[in-house]
Order: structure tokens, then C-alpha cells, then sequence
């Protein structure tokens, strides 16, 4: 976990009270797709805990400047070490060594005063965020034809999720459930990255009528076959897909209210096979194998 | 140089029922664990103690949640005493404790009877590193314990003759604000050999949801604290201090320096910090970073003398 301030790069609507916000500072302690930031907001004492949806890390510092120089004048112009090491070092005096630098991207549904009150924040505000909390997915557990479902703005964290797999050669079938077409998000953008992206919508609006568990069985009644599935939304779609998978191991993110979301106040404990765990902490991504749901 | 330096150290430095504390800044119970997650992030050495996780006899799962809502400048939680027993506190926690935490740490301990309370110190007391018992009389998330022995003098002075027969450590008897009378409850503690009194526990409060026209708390009910509730402690710590003759522990709602000094200021030996770790997780080492400066400003050469100074 770490403290940091972060600066907005952009703050959008892109579904129905669903906003989009990226901002830009050390994101370095953010490491696992599933993981959360939790932000302080105006007017509000208990920070914001929202999931990374995305992050794209840069190296700054004497590296940065090292790879620059290179680019501008090409190595042949530093014809001895020591010139090269004398440029390189008088430029990087001013910045902080090699830190891990770049955007975190989140998208928030307005629900209270406090996503309210972020969503009126715009581009070169500053805010206060702890970032990397919480145990994210395990992309080692994914096979090779892992099944990614998101339900509404669970739907966050999957686009992280998806392109490590890609990174990894492995290429996710993704599930997205929503209310309605002016609900939906992300399906564009896990489309663009190679993700085979099915939708399905309560009032039939845009993909199959119906849940992900229907769309889920749909695909599964085509034949396709799955080596683990990762699942975030609400509590309901999480217990029909647990009961849906039956002979799938998955993994599961939860949601609950927190109060500091660094594992200090109990605040959001569940019961599990191997004890009470914290949400914030040991979740909030949790095994299907742990839960108590038979 | 070194006399200098130690003499800036004095500055901070109190004694709480006999033992030196190298500031006054106490993390509270419940708001700590038992130090892991703060240990991350920067050296806990550097707090006055801290006040681990209140300690029953069984393990405990607590109350179903949600147990946390938000409040204007504080919070409710209903935690429910969630905690892993006496017995693996000390056979797990507190080892691990030791590597990372190298001064006397205070155990708050909880129950639902007396015998409870009395055994679960018992058990505690031959752990090396505990300095202090806090004894939690008055948590407001329970059934049949908790605050149901500090709203009464009688079974407060009842559970405080029976810590005080199995421990000769110190007993600090941690108390609720939900009462009438409080200094009434203090002297009560007092008289059956309390070697301190810490205050204010959370205030009883509940929030209900507006779209399901449903407490927002499973438990329906939650204590209150965060710096809304700063001002209430501060008459609480001052009523205590004026009627006990024993150090007084204040907490509630502390948030800066500034608040640090106040709480010494209404009768406080040292000073807790609750909810706020929550929200801002290096809050105590800020405020022991801040006190010196904040003194120079306010003409304080040492805290300790300006221990109740507006009594």
C-alpha cells in the first residue's frame, strides 16, 4: 500500500451515472488486476474504495532520461562512458530515481455524496489515494481458456484482467451483464484487445435478454469449455454464477462497505472455509473453494 | 549535540501508570490490529504504545455487516469484538508482535461476564510485553457484555476488583460516554484499585438507509467516533479528571496535534487516536512529528507540564 497524490487526467460519463477517471502519478504499488485505490473525497471521513480498471505504468528517473537521450541523439554521440554517464546523471539529478510512474484508470457509478462528489472533479485536480490495496486475481490459476464475467460496474476490474492474459498468450472469453444498453461499458474496449466479448442485458437491449449465468450456460451448451472463470459484481450475480459452474474452479471478487480498507478495523470481515477474512485485505478477490455458499 | 536531543525527547515523554512512554500518542483498539498493517508503512516503534485488538475468551466472529456507515466528520462501525481468542492472541499474535514492536504494548480485553474479563487478564498476564490492561467496559456493538458494565457503577467496580486480583500490571478501565454520569462510573473504578481511566468509547448511533427505509448497520445500532465526536470526549476527559485521582487516558475524535494538546490540556496523562487512523493510516506518526512544533508555537516546554491545565 501506498499513499500518493494523484492529478486527473480525465473524468467522463460513458454509461448512465457511470464515469470513467484516469489520473497519473506513482501507481506503483498497484500490481494485480483486481486490486482497489481508496480515495479520499470531499466532504466525506471514510475514503472511496474503487477497483483499478486499468493501469499503465511508465519508468521515470535516470532510466527515463537514459532512453530520451538515446532517442534524441543516439548513443554514438557519447563516445566514452564517463560523458555519457556525466549527461545522463546532471539531467537525472532533478527527478526521483527510477520511480514507477503513470495512469491508474477507474470507473465509478454515482451512488452518494461521495462518487457525486468525485464526478465533479476535473482534469488537473489532485487527489489523495491509497493505492494498492487488496489481494487481486491469480492469472497463474487461468488455463489456457479462462472465462471473465462481469456483472455492471464489476465489469472494472476485467479489463486489466484481460490484458495480462493477452500478454500472457491467452486469449479470455468475457461474459458482461447489465441492466440496460445505456448501462453498458467496456465491451468496446476488451473487444479492441482481442477478448471474445458476449453481453447480456436484463431487458434485452443490447446481447442475449437475460443474465450472465444464461449467456454463460448458452456458450457452454455450444460446446465451449472453460479452465477457470473470474467474476466481480453484485453479491446476487456472484451466487447464481458460484452456482452456475458447478466442476469450474473460479474466482471471486466481493464488495462490502469498508471502513479503511487496509486490514485494520474489521469492518468488512465474511466467513469463509479457512476462517473470517477481511474483504479489504485477504479479498477481496477470494476462491471459490474457500466460500460457504453449499 | 546529545543533550539536546535527549532533552527534545523529554519534551514528548509522559509516564502512565509508572511505566515511560517516549510520547504520549497511544494508537487506539480496534483501529490497529495488532500493528501488522501499520508496520508496513512506517515504524511503529515511533508511537507512545498502542492498544491491540480487544481480546475475549473465544474467538469471535462479530456482527453480520454491513458494520460500517459514514457520518458527517465520523463514522459508525459495529464490528461486534471480532477477534481470535485469548489463546490464539497469545499463541500467535503476540509472537509476532515482538518482532515487530520493541516497547510494552496494552491489551484490551473484553467480555460478557465478569469471570470472562478476569480470566481472559489472567491468561494475558504472564505475556512479557503487555505493560498495561485496558479494560473495555463499555463497547456498545454487544449483547449481554460490553457497555453493559460501564453504564453501571456497580458492575463496574465488580469487574475491576476482579481484574485487579489476577494482574499486578496496571488496569486501565476503558469507558463509555453513553451514561449519565460518567465521573460517577470513574470513581467507582477508581475505588476498586483502577490505576487509570481511558475514555471516551464510541457513542451509541444508528443512520438508516433512505431507499430501503432500513437501519444501514445489521446490527442496527453502531458507535460513533471520528472528530465529530472530539468535543463530547473533551467534556468527558475533563469531568473524569477533575473527579479521579489516577491517570485518564482521553481518545475520541483526535485529529491533529492541536487536538493532542487539547485532550492533555482537559486532564489526559497520553492520548489515543481511533477512527482517524482509518482514514489517514500515518495519522500518529504525523502527530508525534508535529507535537514539538505545535508546542514551540502554543509556549509548551513539556507536555507534562501542562497536564490538565484547565482544570
Amino acid at each position: 500500500m501506498k499513499q500518493v497524490q494523484l492529478r486527473i487526467r480525465s473524468n467522463a460519463e460513458i454509461a448512465d451515472n457511470v464515469f470513467r477517471m484516469e489520473m497519473e502519478g506513482d501507481v506503483s504499488a498497484i500490481t494485480t488486476p483486481g486490486q482497489f485505490i481508496n480515495i479520499r473525497v470531499e466532504g466525506g471521513f471514510l475514503r472511496r474504495p474503487i477497483s483499478v480498471c486499468d493501469v499503465d505504468t511508465v519508468v521515470t528517473g535516470t532510466k527515463r532520461i537514459e532512453k530520451e537521450a538515446a532517442e534524441a541523439f543516439g548513443t554514438s554521440l557519447y563516445n566514452t562512458p564517463q560523458m555519457w554517464d556525466s549527461v545522463v546523471k546532471e539531467k537525472a539529478g532533478t527527478c526521483q530515481e527510477n520511480v514507477v510512474e503513470g495512469t491508474v484508470t477507474i470507473l465509478y457509478k454515482t451512488v452518494g455524496a461521495g462518487t457525486k462528489a468525485l464526478a465533479g472533479r476535473g482534469q488537473g485536480e489532485v487527489l489523495d489515494v491509497l493505492t494498492g490495496l487488496g489481494n487481486g486475481f491469480d492469472i497463474r490459476k487461468a488455463g489456457d481458456a479462462p472465462l471473465l464475467v462481469g456483472g455492471g460496474i464489476g465489469s472494472a476490474p476485467m479489463l486489466m484482467l484481460a490484458k495480462q492474459l493477452i500478454n500472457d498468450g491467452v486469449r479470455p472469453t468475457v461474459v458482461l451483464g447489465f441492466r440496460s444498453v445505456s448501462d453498458m461499458i467496456l465491451q468496446g474496449d476488451l473487444y479492441e484487445i482481442g477478448c471474445d466479448v458476449y453481453v447480456a442485458t436484463e431487458d434485452g437491449s443490447s446481447g442475449m435478454k437475460g443474465f450472465v449465468t444464461d449467456q454463460i450456460r448458452a456458450l457452454r451448451e455450444q460446446g465451449m469449455e472453460f479452465s477457470q472463470f473470474f467474476a466481480c459484481g453484485p453479491s446476487p450475480m456472484l451466487k447464481a454464477v458460484y452456482r452456475d459452474t458447478q466442476g469450474l474452479e473460479g474466482q471471486l471478487s466481493f464488495e462490502e462497505r469498508m471502513g479503511c480498507g487496509f486490514g485494520a478495523c474489521m469492518g468488512c470481515s465474511m466467513e469463509t472455509k479457512n476462517g473470517p477474512k477481511r474483504v479489504c485485505k485477504d479479498g477481496p478477490v477470494f476462491m471459490k473453494s474457500e466460500l460457504l455458499w453449499d | 549535540m546529545e543533550r539536546y536531543l535527549e532533552n527534545e525527547n523529554d519534551r514528548l515523554s509522559v509516564t502512565l501508570c509508572g511505566i515511560r512512554l517516549d510520547n504520549p500518542v497511544i494508537a487506539a483498539s480496534g483501529t490497529f490490529g495488532y500493528g501488522y498493517e501499520f508496520a508496513e508503512l512506517y515504524d511503529i516503534n515511533e508511537l507512545g504504545t498502542f492498544s491491540f485488538k480487544g481480546t475475549t475468551a473465544k474467538p469471535r466472529f462479530g456482527n453480520p455487516t454491513p458494520r460500517i456507515a459514514e457520518t458527517p466528520s465520523g463514522m459508525l462501525n459495529a464490528v461486534g469484538l471480532q477477534n481470535p481468542g485469548v489463546d490464539r492472541v497469545i499463541a500467535e499474535e503476540l509472537p509476532r508482535l515482538k518482532a515487530i514492536f520493541h516497547k510494552p504494548v496494552m491489551a484490551n480485553v473484553s467480555g460478557f461476564s465478569t469471570e470472562e474479563y478476569a480470566k481472559v487478564c489472567e491468561s494475558l498476564d504472564k505475556e512479557d510485553q503487555i505493560g498495561w490492561f485496558e479494560i473495555n467496559i463499555s463497547c456498545p456493538n454487544v449483547h449481554g457484555g460490553g457497555m453493559g458494565f460501564g453504564t453501571d457503577p456497580r458492575l463496574a467496580a465488580e469487574v475491576t476488583r476482579a481484574v485487579k486480583k489476577v494482574t499486578k500490571k496496571p488496569v486501565i478501565m476503558k469507558l463509555t460516554p453513553n451514561v449519565t454520569d460518567i465521573a460517577e462510573i470513574a470513581k467507582a473504578c477508581e475505588a476498586e484499585g483502577a490505576d487509570g481511566i481511558s475514555l471516551i468509547n464510541t457513542l451509541l448511533a444508528m443512520r438508516i438507509d433512505l431507499r430501503t427505509r432500513r437501519p444501514l448497520l445489521a446490527n442496527t445500532t453502531g458507535g460513533m467516533s471520528g472528530p465529530a465526536v472530539f468535543p463530547v470526549a473533551v467534556r468527558c476527559v475533563y469531568q473524569v479528571a477533575k473527579a479521579v485521582k489516577v491517570p485518564v487516558v482521553g481518545l475520541g475524535g483526535v485529529a491533529s496535534a492541536d487536538d493532542v494538546i487539547e485532550m492533555i490540556m482537559a486532564g489526559a496523562t497520553a492520548v489515543e487516536i481511533g477512527a482517524m487512523n482509518l482514514t489517514e493510516p500515518f495519522i500518529c506518526r504525523d502527530i508525534i512529528h508535529e507535537l514539538p512544533e505545535t508546542m514551540d508555537r502554543l509556549g509548551i516546554d513539556r507536555l507534562e507540564n501542562i497536564i490538565g491545565a484547565a482544570l
